[in-house]
């Protein structure tokens, strides 16, 4: 019987220590995919928002169907672990992603952009990836005077 | 206590994994591209006064986009209208250019610099322009001639109204069968007074100043009266029509800088006021119309003359030059 009870209790130690393993290991993931707030046991610490900084861009002044303009950012990971990249999306927007309204008579439809260049991968903690995106003015076939001398905001968002 | 240990080494290498598999928060961040300006032309200049044809300079625009032209318009105060013969889709490469305006007035010219779909203008200063009154050519002396040339030369039956005279030619053929209503002056003093009437007269049509330009066989043009000008030669192929508006007195100008030629059975048609002693013909040129075809208005010809057989003239052939007639009918109105 005390041989019994002790088998049963090695069985039941290492079912429980497999159960809280898989089951932390199970915590830890759902908590890196979700957008950071939660609790869980992970161990590895929390995860940190990427940040996206930019340069003036390069390239002659915009003008319908004129010259491109090339704008250099950086997705920057101001955490400690690594974080992986996997989309960076630009748009001419305002602040905060909110449509670009402060011109009237010019929008973003006015202007295009490229598509992103940058190698995707994982940012280690404190550290970047670079990339950069072009900028043109789109020839409308309309007045477009009201672009005139405009600067152009954009939003990026990396991910 | 073995299997303890494997299962943790299991459990620690499932971390491991799920560390690999992390995937950040999005982040955003701002940036900005800038667009240029397009450079408006400078120095739009004008006269502070002017005739009819105003003179409009300015200096090109200085920023490094390259205008694809310029147009003009002109402002009286309320309206803006086209300038210089330009607009939005038909530019000039640069000034100056000239504005031919008709009625006077005080104006302000703006000059628009286009580059694709922006366009950046400046404007000039005032110009008060004045029109002179125009009135008919006055023919003085020679306002009684029909045909009036070096010589006159009829073949057939031409009837005219008026005299007939030559100079400093002394020539006048062909009468009879030709007959005038009036009288035949082959040189002496009244065929030479005519004549010089007739050189200033021409002299008079050269300073009108044009209301209009036109080129090119004006067969189914409609002219309102003016001051109208051609720099070739002038031709019509059909009809043409000089509409007076309702006046009575519409003068009706045509300045032809080189020949003038009509075709068989063309015809000037007069409206709605037009009449033919108010209608003058100044040709740099010899002055030919054709045969069976009707011709309104005075004839100033720096040439001969020669009207078509058959055809008819309501107005006057003065020339420097001869005169070639053939069964004409030659009288300075419309009713015989």
């Amino acid at each position: 019987m005390t041989q019994l009870n002790s088998r049963t209790k090695k069985i039941a130690i290492v079912a429980i220590t497999l159960a809280l393993v898989l089951g932390g290991g199970g915590i830890a993931f759902a908590y890196w995919t979700s957008s950071g707030t939660g609790t869980g046991v992970a161990t590895t610490g929390t995860s940190t928002g990427l940040t996206v900084t930019s340069s003036a861009p390069t390239g002659s002044a915009l003008s319908p169907g004129g010259p491109t303009q090339t704008v250099a950012f950086s997705v920057n990971n101001p955490g400690t672990g690594s974080q992986a990249v996997t989309s960076v999306v630009v748009s001419v927007a305002s602040a905060g992603g909110a449509a670009w309204t402060a011109i009237p008579g010019c929008s973003a439809s006015d202007y295009s952009l490229g598509t992103p260049t940058i190698t995707y991968g994982t940012i280690a903690g404190g550290g970047s990836l670079l990339g950069s995106v072009t900028v043109t003015m789109v020839a409308l076939g309309t007045d477009q005077d009201a672009c005139q001398g405009v600067t152009v905001p954009l939003y990026f968002v990396a991910s | 206590m073995l299997a303890l240990v494997v299962v943790l080494a299991i459990g620690s290498l499932s971390s491991s994994s799920a560390a690999a598999y992390w995937s950040s928060p999005a982040g955003s961040g701002a940036g900005v591209a800038s667009t240029g300006v397009l450079s408006p032309p400078s120095d739009v200049t004008v006269p502070a006064s002017s005739g009819s044809s105003v003179t409009v300079g300015w200096t090109a625009s200085a920023g490094v986009l390259p205008v694809e032209g310029y147009y003009v318009t002109r402002n009286d105060g309320a309206v803006t209208v086209a300038a210089c013969s330009t607009s939005p889709t038909s530019l000039i490469s640069a000034g100056p250019c000239t504005d031919t305006v008709a009625t006077a007035g005080t104006f302000v010219y703006t000059v628009t610099a286009v580059y694709r779909t922006w366009a950046a203008s400046a404007s000039s200063g005032t110009v008060t322009v004045v029109i002179a009154p125009y009135g008919g050519l006055d023919l003085g002396a020679a306002a009684s001639f029909s045909a009036l040339g070096s010589a006159v030369t009829s073949g057939g039956p031409t009837t005219l109204r008026g005299d007939v005279g030559s100079s400093p030619g002394v020539a006048v053929t062909g009468f009879p069968p030709a007959a005038t209503s009036g009288t035949i002056y082959a040189g002496g003093a009244t065929a030479d007074s005519a004549k010089t009437a007739f050189t200033n007269a021409y002299a008079d049509a050269l300073t009108r100043v044009p209301t209009t330009h036109f080129a090119g066989d004006q067969n189914g043009s409609t002219f309102a009266p003016g001051v109208h000008q051609t720099g070739g030669a002038f031709a019509l192929t059909g009809t043409m029509v000089l509409d007076g508006g309702g006046d009575p007195g519409a003068i009706f100008i045509f300045q032809v800088d080189a020949a003038l030629n009509t075709a068989a059975g063309s015809t000037i048609q007069l409206i709605n006021g037009a009449s033919p002693e108010n209608v003058f013909w100044q040709v740099n040129g010899a002055a030919g119309t054709g045969a069976n075809s009707t011709f309104e208005g005075t004839i100033l010809a720096n040439g001969a003359i020669t009207i078509g057989a058959g055809g008819t003239l309501i107005g006057r052939a003065l020339a420097v030059d001869a005169i070639t007639l053939a069964s004409n009918t030659i009288r300075f109105t419309e009713v015989p």
